[in-house]
């Protein structure tokens, strides 16, 4: 995970618990909410809050041990950038263990107000060794959580008829087979940071429930590709720093290395948030617990400390994804044959049910990372298999990938503190042809003043793989090229400004722009933290692209600038330690050739601990004005408890949203959500599958976890 | 074929030269921003600045733009202090020989208090065209403000030919309205910032930002960005905008600037400039 997301959240959990010393659970609830809230508001693309919560959980429960924390996990506290946190070591190593907290003032860059804030996520404990550490004890004595989530869309939708088999499959792509209901399951133990195992059960709104109530045809048609029960199971254990296996992984599990220009298989947080923490920090083996269907590895992996300055990590992953199956010569031979890969996860209709777990992906590899003071050097080597042929769509904007369905891949990444500058990058080859490739630094030249640069290059011909997760605009490790920069500045001890540009071109054609192509992105933000208890911001957004001007296929195609520019104003204010009001206005304006229009979004947030009952409450007002769904303007929304929402506004109308958080005992937690959206000027919603006759929109989701 | 390419060339020139060119390389390097500077380039940029410098110097700048010989900027100046005010004199080329632009210029800057000075600049230009449009002869002048309400912090702001005193051919030729504002913040003894929002009256207004900062009192490492377009006037290009990055160094009484201006599109633009100083630095004197 991005080290940054974790600073900028943990920034509001220390507000919280100052004010609160003594954290009960639902305080210890309510703090992580606020932060996560936080951190996801600003992101535009999807993040992983389960991931992003969880890292939140732990940091509090269990403090970082500043007396032999090494490098790496002297970085992890949040506000402890890697110049500050060599500085520690070398006090470490010239005067031996901290005794007290205040000792901290001794190291310079640590100022009382840094050491207050760090201090929830810092011990001067000695850590224990790993050498207590009993299996049987651990798998039986862990921390345990069930949680069970239900969810639902009211209004009947498009999907849901009931027809003939015959109709269904003459249509396979128009008729939903389940029903509406949304169904979560999951179980996790913990043993402090030693082992993790559970297992996750899901299926979505649409896939099929308890597929036995099917009838025969319908059994045979979709080929039993309808598992028992739920439609999705992932199974985790993990176990870690255990003597010298630092991790290892059996079932479903994440990697991250580098700068994720090979292996990054969670979401990061991309540029959108915090303009100079751009560097990756790769946690390598994490176990994987979220919903996500695609985006994980799933076989066994371990990371093992060979010498004192070196780790070796080797995977294998053996596991059956969704895809396209071309039909054209089965009669021929006995492989399928691939066109495309599909990501979304949904095996609703017959048609995607019939690519549901299509083909058979095999990826086996090592990474070996050396490390001494604060020089990195890792190196990667992956093969990647698709038990069957590859041959990938052929769309004229796609870039020619090879019609192989074996790739290897290999990199080599670094990271070098030197001062009070971090350098980074990761170069990446496919096959030895043109590798990708990152470069960047981040210069904290001033406790005032700090400064980001990256460059990146990513040909069109190199074939990213399947579990990439780069510094990139558009998410993928091929056909862009870009320089960004980031600086923020603390200008006055309230006033802080943040501001990033990023120029980027593509150099190959991409969909909807039959031209290479190019754009920039530039954000500007000025927070203003007026008082402990009121804080805003305003902020500038301006993206530049270029797409198709003419769809007609017999005129050479020409592009067209394309501008979105947003403004938005925010303010945060709580009257009390348990109410809290929040209000927002943003414009957003895009211009394309000779079109112009604009779209607008206001909201009232309420958010309400109340005394003395374990309840926390949030509502939202929101109203929205946009010309089409071109301007449409995303804004956060509180929801249950690991699960995410970031809707749309477009078009005119407004939108309701309540969730409300209840902590029966130490026990058992309770979540509702409740979101609501009418528009004042469409009769019918959304089109296709999930299209709704009539002007209004309701969402349900419940939530239960049991503690024990 | 020489006839497209000096036309091309004349096109191109036109454009370029509107860009509004800043002259010395610290500028360069911090996103081509000046209009909150006292240094040796206010003779060209902000007159006033001139007047918080007070030192003796004469310097050379150089900017090729992407690289092409014939559309480089040249400038020579030479600043002297006095009991009255600092003196400024400076020289600029841009072109080839069938384009081009010269302008002499006498700069006078004063400090009207500690924090605040004005500063003034009359010019003569003169543009030559092609063998037919021959030479066009102006007169015009340049005025501005300098004010440092503390130490760290100076806000300037520029006009660049308010009305035109004198022009001996069609208003055509005429030099455009340029206004500017700015300004730049010491941050630390290692840090500075700039700022700067300049208005072209035919073009868009143009952002530009930059840092520099001090290594260990031997190097300067500059960075900035410029939403300022490559070739004014022509908007498909407008909205790409340029990185800068510099080098300062100083030995002895030598100070040596280089920096270089990269467009998304049309590559790099390198710049060099060169300061004698005659005599050690006068400042606050």
């Amino acid at each position: 995970m991005h080290k940054g997301g974790v600073v900028l959240v943990l920034c509001f959990a220390v507000f919280f618990s100052l004010q609160a010393q003594n954290l009960s659970g639902d305080k210890i609830a309510s703090i992580v909410d606020e932060a996560v809230e936080q951190i996801v508001a600003e992101s535009d693309e999807e993040v992983d809050v389960q991931m992003l919560t969880e890292s939140l959980y732990d940091m509090l429960e269990n403090p970082v041990h500043i007396n032999t924390a090494d490098f790496r996990e002297l970085t992890k506290i949040p506000f402890v950038s890697e110049p500050l946190a060599y500085q520690l070591i070398r006090y470490r190593n010239k005067y031996g263990i901290l005794q007290s907290l205040y000792e901290l003032q001794a190291i310079s860059g640590f100022y009382p107000a840094l050491i207050q804030k760090i201090s929830p996520f810092i011990t001067l404990e000695i850590t224990p060794t790993g050498n207590t550490f009993k299996l049987q004890k651990a798998l039986v004595s862990g921390r345990k959580n069930i949680f069970l989530r239900y969810g639902r869309t009211l209004q009947p939708q498009a999907g849901y008829q009931k027809t003939f088999d015959s109709i269904i499959q003459e249509h396979p792509n128009q008729i939903i087979l389940g029903d509406p209901n949304a169904l979560y399951f999951r179980f996790t133990s913990r043993y402090y940071s030693h082992l993790q195992y559970g297992f996750t059960m899901e299926k979505d709104a649409g896939e099929i429930f308890l597929p036995t109530r099917l009838s025969d045809t319908l059994r045979q048609l979709t080929a039993h590709k309808a598992k028992p029960v739920f439609d999705y199971y992932s199974f985790h254990l993990f176990l870690e720093k255990i003597k010298n296996i630092k991790a290892l992984a059996l079932g479903d599990y994440h990697l991250q290395f580098g700068q994720g220009l090979l292996l990054w298989t969670s979401p990061a947080f991309g540029k959108a948030w915090n303009p100079v923490e751009i560097k990756r920090y790769a946690q390598g083996i994490k176990p994987y617990k979220s919903t996500d269907e695609n985006n994980f590895l799933r076989g066994i992996a371990g990371t093992f400390q060979l010498h004192k300055d070196i780790q070796l990590t080797v995977f294998y992953s053996n596991k059956k994804v969704d895809a396209n199956i071309s039909n054209a010569d089965t009669s021929l031979t006995e492989e399928t044959t691939v066109t495309s890969f599909q990501r979304t996860g949904l095996h609703r209709t017959l048609g995607e049910l019939l690519d549901k777990h299509a083909i058979r992906l095999r990826l086996a590899g090592g990474h070996l990372r050396f490390q001494h003071k604060t020089l990195e050097i890792g190196m990667t080597a992956m093969g990647t298999r698709i038990m069957g042929n590859y041959i990938p769509q052929k769309a004229f904007y796609l870039s020619n990938f090879p019609e192989q369905n074996t790739f290897a891949h290999y990199s080599l990444d670094f990271s070098y503190l030197l001062g009070r500058t971090v350098f980074f990058g990761e170069i990446s080859s496919y096959a030895f042809q043109r590798p990708a490739q990152l470069w960047g630094m981040s210069a904290y030249l001033h406790p005032r003043l700090s400064l980001s640069l990256l460059y990146r290059n990513y040909p069109a011909n190199y074939f990213p793989g399947f579990f990439a997760h780069p510094f990139a605009e558009k998410t993928a490790t091929t056909n862009e090229k870009g320089f960004y920069a980031g600086i923020q500045v603390l200008l006055h001890s309230k006033w802080t400004l943040s501001a990033y540009v990023d120029n980027f071109s593509f150099p190959f054609l991409r969909y909807r722009t039959d031209a290479p192509s190019r754009g920039h992105d530039y954000r500007l933000q000025l927070d203003f933290l007026a008082s402990r208890h009121i804080k805003m911001y305003f902020r500038y957004r301006g993206k530049a692209g270029q797409i198709n001007q003419n769809t007609n296929p017999e005129m050479l195609p020409t592009l067209t600038e394309q501008n979105k520019n947003s403004y938005r104003i925010h303010v945060d204010y709580s009257l009390s330690n348990s109410l809290a009001f929040a209000n927002r206005f943003e414009l957003l304006t895009l211009r394309k050739s000779d079109y112009f229009g604009t779209g607008y979004l206001l909201f009232q947030d309420v958010k309400w601990n109340v005394r003395n009952v374990p309840l926390g409450i949030h509502f939202r007002f929101a109203i929205f004005d946009t010309d089409s769904y071109d301007e449409r303007i995303y804004a956060y929304e509180h929801d249950v408890l690991y699960a995410f929402s970031v809707p749309a506004y477009y078009y005119k109308g407004s939108r309701i949203n309540l969730a409300i958080r209840y902590t029966l005992n130490r026990h058992f937690t309770l979540w509702c959500k409740l979101g609501h959206t009418r528009y004042t000027n469409r009769q019918t919603i959304g089109s296709g599958l999930t299209g709704i006759q009539g002007n209004a929109k309701t969402d349900v989701r419940l939530q239960i976890r049991w503690k024990f | 074929m020489k006839n497209i390419t000096v036309s091309l060339l004349l096109w191109l020139s036109l454009g370029i030269q509107a860009q509004e060119y800043i002259a010395g390389g610290e500028n360069g390097g911090m996103g081509m921003t000046s209009a909150g500077y006292d240094n040796f380039w206010s003779i060209q940029n902000n007159q006033a600045g001139l007047a918080f410098y007070r030192q003796f110097a004469a310097g050379i700048d150089y900017r090729s733009s992407f690289g092409v010989e014939n559309i480089a900027h040249k400038s020579l100046a030479l600043s002297i202090p006095s009991k009255a005010g600092v003196f400024g004199i400076g020289y600029y080329h841009f072109g080839f020989q069938q384009f081009n632009e010269q302008t002499i210029g006498l700069a006078y800057a004063k400090r009207l208090s500690k924090k605040f000075a004005i500063g003034i600049k009359m010019d003569y230009l003169n543009t030559h065209i092609g063998d037919i449009y021959g030479n066009t002869h102006q007169l015009i002048f340049e005025l501005g403000i300098l004010a440092k309400p503390t130490e760290q912090l100076a806000f300037g702001a520029h006009i660049f030919n308010p009305a035109p005193l004198f022009i001996n051919t069609t208003e055509r030729n005429a030099k455009a309205l340029i206004f500017k504002f700015g300004a730049s913040y010491m941050l630390t003894q290692e840090i500075k910032a700039a700022f700067d929002i300049i208005k072209n009256e035919n073009y868009k207004p143009q952002f530009s930002a930059g840092i520099e900062y001090y290594y260990h009192s031997f190097v300067k490492f500059r960075i900035g960005y410029g939403t300022r377009s490559a070739i004014a006037g022509l908007e498909s290009v407008n909205h790409e905008g340029s990185f800068f990055f510099g080098l300062g160094y100083r030995y002895r009484n030598i100070s040596l600037d280089i920096a270089t201006g990269i467009h998304q599109r049309l590559g790099w633009s390198p710049q060099i400039s060169l300061l004698y100083h005659f005599t050690k630095s006068k400042k606050d004197a």
